[in-house]
């Protein structure tokens, strides 16, 4: 191929369209945007035969960047492990429930007479005086209320009763 | 730490990041992303007679191929390319400096070769007014044509050359496909 061929064949006519695209990339180049792709190719054939060193200010930034990198991934980490410790404790308190739910309906029930109010509202049906030797024949009943609930107990623990 | 990484910075971001994205500014990410690995990593570094730099070029390049692949964007040496590299890479026990050279020279030979197969008008006006980076005005009147003209002949010089670097990938994966 001539000089002259290959300057014609390089330089064919070219459409109404090719000229518009041309200086699309034309304009895209001086103003350095590097979303038209003729740009992006540009640069990087340039980058590929002459790539420029890395500035002090670049790897600063660049190490800074990496150091809030890690500690934001370190905080995701944790948040992690803490939302799988939870939920891993949630199954697990929900599972013994259930287990506990399931065995108690199985076995037989104990005598609810087990469970003894601690109230002594239920000893006085008359009103207090204000005779201060009262006060041991009061205590008396409550004494000997709660020594009846307690045998009862027993009684209910031994299988007696 | 900061002092391994400003060590190994420079040859990481100039011989492996920039050449592989084509970017500044996501050379700048990606190198940002190769010191985080490295701190998150480094106990998993076991020593090498070469150093450190080769786990660090692998763990880079891998990023480059994650960074390439999300930005869709087009690359001197595609990820494709670049995984098969990595695959088939035999220079890994070089040391810091060879490495650092080898990938420069890639790159730069990907580019050559692909240079080599488009139109030597093309390839001119990609010489003068990308790598070089002379002036329009002055590129137009080397190559004797209107600036205009210019315009058209480096948009399609540009097209060529992607076309041509595009083939010669899909060739060389169709080559090592054969061979396996």
């Amino acid at each position: 191929m001539t000089s002259q061929e290959d300057r014609d064949e390089a330089d064919k006519p070219h459409s109404a369209a090719e000229t518009r695209e041309a200086e699309a990339l034309r304009v895209a180049l001086e103003a350095g945007d590097s979303s038209h792709e003729g740009v992006n190719v540009a640069r990087a054939l340039s980058f590929a035969m002459n790539p420029s060193v890395l500035s002090e200010a670049q790897h600063q930034a660049a190490f800074a960047r990496a150091e809030w990198l890690t500690a934001k991934r370190a905080r995701e980490s944790r948040r992690t492990l803490t939302r799988r410790l939870i939920a891993a404790t949630v199954t697990f308190s929900a599972a013994a429930s259930i287990v506990l739910f399931v065995s108690n309906s199985q076995s037989p029930r104990r005598a609810s007479s087990s469970a003894f109010g601690t109230s002594t509202q239920s000893l006085f049906s008359e009103p207090f005086s204000q005779d201060t030797s009262a006060t041991t024949g009061r205590l008396g009943r409550i004494v000997e209320a709660r020594s009846h609930a307690f045998r009862y107990q027993r009684y209910d623990e031994w299988g007696v009763r | 730490m900061g002092e391994l990484c400003k060590i190994h910075g420079p040859a990481l971001y100039r011989s492996v990041l920039l050449p592989r994205l084509g970017n500044a500014a996501a050379a700048s990410d990606a190198l940002a992303e190769t010191y985080a690995r490295l701190i998150e990593k480094v106990h998993l570094f076991r020593w090498h007679p070469a150093g450190i730099y080769p786990w660090l070029r692998t763990m880079a390049t891998h990023i480059a191929i994650d960074f390439l692949r999300a930005q869709r964007r087009w690359s001197v040496i595609s990820p494709e390319d670049l995984e098969r590299d990595l695959v088939d890479d035999n220079a890994t026990d070089m040391e810091a400096e060879l490495l650092a050279h080898h990938d420069l020279r890639e790159a730069r030979t990907r580019v050559q070769s692909g240079l080599g197969k488009i139109h030597p008008r093309y390839r001119r006006a990609i010489e003068l007014r990308v790598l070089e980076d002379l002036p329009r005005d002055e590129v137009a009147a080397i190559l004797e044509v209107s600036p205009s003209t210019f315009d058209v002949l480096l948009h399609r010089a540009l097209k060529a050359l992607r076309a041509a670097l595009v083939a010669e990938s899909d060739g060389a994966h169709a080559e090592k496909e054969a061979k396996r």
